[in-house]
């Protein structure tokens, strides 16, 4: 009896430490310096980021997720460079480049046939941020601030037929796409601090999603189409969270008293990458994250 | 040919022993004064509050709506999109950007009323480092160092003796301003160079160099092994300054040696002798080590430093290194950077001096040139705005756990006394035991008073 009660314990002792050690998240870059924006590539293998030494120039980075090697893109520029996003189909790579006037504008690589299109918001202290492309279309989304305040915005690849998805008196910002293409996840103010929002691509049926007067920030929408990780500041600093899109309920991922952000996909939605400033460094760790049905 | 760059009067010399290898540069930030021996000191008064001051010098003028005077119930089109938080401090409330600092509001004072008299960078930080608008027209009216008074940082440093060690430190990359130059109030100024601060950059990594003297082959002050050979060519450089330039840089290189090689000086520079813990509080980021270093510099007995979070004041350059000119996308690079940083940061700068005991005589101080408009622009973020802004200051007898100043219902403006630069310095000098008399007979901040609220 004794000994089955001790076998117990010591299978759910295991069972802990197993699901313990599942939790804990892989560490994928060790150098500290400050990064933001992880991506994956459309295979899995890599991951892109941005980086900046010294709060010095900040560059694209394309990391192999097997070797850990590291090499810098697009060096021949001398402006910093954010948010790299890649199409489904991996034919297109956009991210934001900083020049004078506008101060961040999106470029967009056919990276079959080796062209380059850009969209510059018109003013001269416009911006774009984190485009993300929408898939089954020629088409991206991302936030622009510009006339009209901060809002989301739509272009096609070529740059070219921008037109608003947003039109609120709020700052909007961050958006991703659904991967049917239909709706867009985006952080708005318009009910007072930032919440998640979705909204189709031609700007019909606004709906929120969650309400906490803490904010919720960096949606990323999970290529199953039935999750959302987001970070939220609501236990104190910044955590990962995901909301399960069916039942509505929120789940924890991250704890502890550090900030976690920027979370992304992998492609085959088994894993979150995301920035955390575990001991003071700033790097990017990977989290598996158990499938639903 | 060697170039040694004196501060803003390049000199170009014939070949040296120097070019074979190194390249030695003198800078803008090089520390002409500061150091120990000074001429026209006075005693400062032995009951002053504060030993040191630590100044934390918000390069580009932040958000005070969206840090340390949130205003809630303002319109959208003011408010912003961040909520608040409440804060140790009963019935005061910050941006929800800050809850490590609201955590620990109990330990300072949070300033609303502040105001400058100009809102271009240039000329409003000088202002800031100085008290007083420019003589001869400042940075945009092709006006000189010497329009300006003396950098506060200059006086205390003038009035202070040290020994062995510099009395005014500026931590930067370089010589802080904006795109278009330096800032002219940075040093010395009307009582020249020689005032000027010793520039000291720390990396993210806690690396720590001199700007203004850059030694190559690994000569830095954390690697100092051969000091002979240092000593030669720093006597050799000292030479050519000497024929080429005026007495006040005579003593340049020997105090440069001094530094460079003094054991207290290189105990406070390196930071691996701070516990691993410590270290990583800070965090990861120069500004955050260059607080720690700042620390360190105090507990040396550095009278005043200058902690600058930036050398630029713009975001969104090239050249820029993340200063708080937040023009285009205020909302996203609060959020990202700066917010959390400056949480992050300030609060362990916080808490550290005060579990050190170093709070009770170390005066800390941490603002920006101005504010950020209350009204969002049409593009969504926030413009320059000097009629009212935050400044925050702990230490040296500063009440613990207060908000004093008040702005009006949308932080457009004061409604309490206005805080103007010159009631900065004051203080920052009373505090310092700097008085009304040792003002006069250096000429300086004679018209102007402290801030009551903060004695």
């Amino acid at each position: 009896m004794h000994l089955n009660r001790l076998c117990n314990a010591f299978a759910m002792l295991l069972v802990f430490l197993a699901s313990s050690y599942a939790a804990e998240p892989k560490q994928i870059t060790k150098d500290g310096r400050w990064k933001l924006s992880p991506c994956y590539g459309v295979d899995g293998k890599d991951l892109y980021y941005s980086l900046s030494s010294d709060m010095g120039r900040v560059f694209l980075i394309k990391q192999d997720l097997a070797t850990g090697k590291t090499s810098k893109m697009f060096e021949e520029t001398t402006d910093h460079l954010y948010d790299a996003s890649f199409s489904s189909d991996g034919k297109y790579l956009a991210y934001c480049q900083t020049s004078g006037s506008p101060q961040l504008f999106v470029v967009i690589r056919n990276l079959t046939e080796q062209t380059e299109a850009t969209y510059r918001p018109v003013g001269a202290r416009s911006t774009a941020r984190r485009p993300r492309f929408i898939p089954g279309t020629t088409q991206l989304v991302f936030n622009e601030s510009g006339e009209g305040g901060q809002q989301i915005a739509i272009v096609n690849v070529d740059g070219g037929n921008r037109r608003l998805v947003t039109e609120l008196s709020a700052i909007n910002r961050w958006p991703d796409v659904s991967p049917d293409g239909k709706r867009i996840v985006f952080c708005s103010s318009k009910e007072g601090n930032y919440d998640l929002f979705t909204v189709n691509t031609d700007g019909t049926e606004l709906t929120q999603l969650t309400d906490h007067p803490l904010r919720d920030i960096h949606p990323a929408w999970s290529p199953d189409g039935k999750r959302i990780a987001f970070v939220s500041v609501r236990d104190g600093d910044h955590e990962i969270f995901i909301l399960d899109l069916t039942s509505r309920n929120v789940t924890q991922v991250t704890k502890n008293n550090f900030r976690d952000d920027f979370p992304a996909w992998s492609p085959d939605g088994k894993k979150l990458a995301f920035i955390s400033q575990k001991n003071g460094s700033t790097d990017i760790y990977e989290l598996e994250i158990e499938p639903v049905d | 040919m060697t170039t040694l760059n004196l501060g803003n009067n390049p000199i170009r010399t014939c070949s040296s022993p120097l070019s074979r290898r190194s390249l030695l540069k003198i800078g803008a930030a090089l520390p002409i004064a500061g150091l120990a021996t000074q001429t026209g000191q006075l005693e400062a008064a032995v009951d002053a509050p504060a030993k040191s001051v630590l100044f934390v010098n918000l390069i580009g003028a932040p958000s005070h709506l969206d840090l340390f005077d949130p205003k809630p119930d303002a319109p959208s089109e003011y408010r912003g999109p961040f909520n608040v938080i409440s804060t140790k401090t009963p019935g005061v409330y910050f941006s929800e950007l800050l809850p490590k600092c609201a955590a620990i509001s109990n330990k300072f004072t949070v300033c609303r009323s502040n105001v400058n008299y100009s809102a271009d960078h240039l000329i409003a930080m000088s202002i800031m480092m100085t008290g007083y608008e420019p003589t001869d027209g400042g940075e945009t009216g092709n006006g000189t160092p010497f329009g300006y008074q003396p950098n506060f940082g200059s006086i205390v440093s003038r009035a202070k003796r040290v020994g062995g060690m510099p009395s005014f430190v500026s931590l930067a990359k370089g010589a802080i301003g904006d795109g278009r130059g330096p800032s002219l109030g940075a040093g010395g100024n009307k009582w020249g160079r020689r005032f000027d601060p010793f520039m000291i950059h720390c990396d993210q990594a806690g690396g720590v160099s001199l700007p203004g003297l850059d030694l190559l082959d690994g000569l830095t002050p954390n690697r100092l092994g051969d000091r002979r050979k240092l000593q030669q060519e720093l006597n050799f450089a000292k030479q050519q300054v000497d024929e080429l330039s005026s007495t006040d840089l005579s003593n340049l290189y020997s105090q440069a040696f001094e530094l460079l090689t003094s054991s207290t000086t290189n105990r406070a520079f390196n930071l691996e002798g701070e516990s691993k813990q410590t270290r990583n509080a800070y965090g990861q980021s120069s500004f955050g080590q260059s607080c720690l270093l700042g620390r360190r510099l105090v507990e040396a007995g550095v009278p005043y430093v200058q902690v600058n979070w930036s050398q630029f004041a713009e975001v969104l350059y090239g050249f820029s290194d993340y200063g708080w000119d937040t023009h285009a996308d205020n909302f996203g690079l609060m959020e990202d950077l700066h917010g959390p940083l400056l949480d992050q940061v300030f609060s362990t700068l916080i808490n550290d001096l005060d579990d050190r005991g170093l709070l009770e005589t170390t005066l800390v101080v941490c603002m920006g040139e101005f504010g950020r408009t209350p009204r969002i622009n049409g593009i969504g973020s926030r413009d320059h705005w000097h009629q009212c802004y935050f400044s925050v200051w702990a230490g040296a007898g500063v009440p613990r756990g207060h908000v004093i100043g008040t702005s009006d219902k949308r932080a457009e403006s004061p409604i309490t006394e206005p805080f103007n630069p010159a009631m900065v310095g004051t203080t920052i000098l009373e505090k310092m035991g700097i008085t009304s008399q040792q003002r006069a007979e250096f000429r300086i901040l004679q018209d102007s008073h402290a801030f009551e609220p903060l004695m």
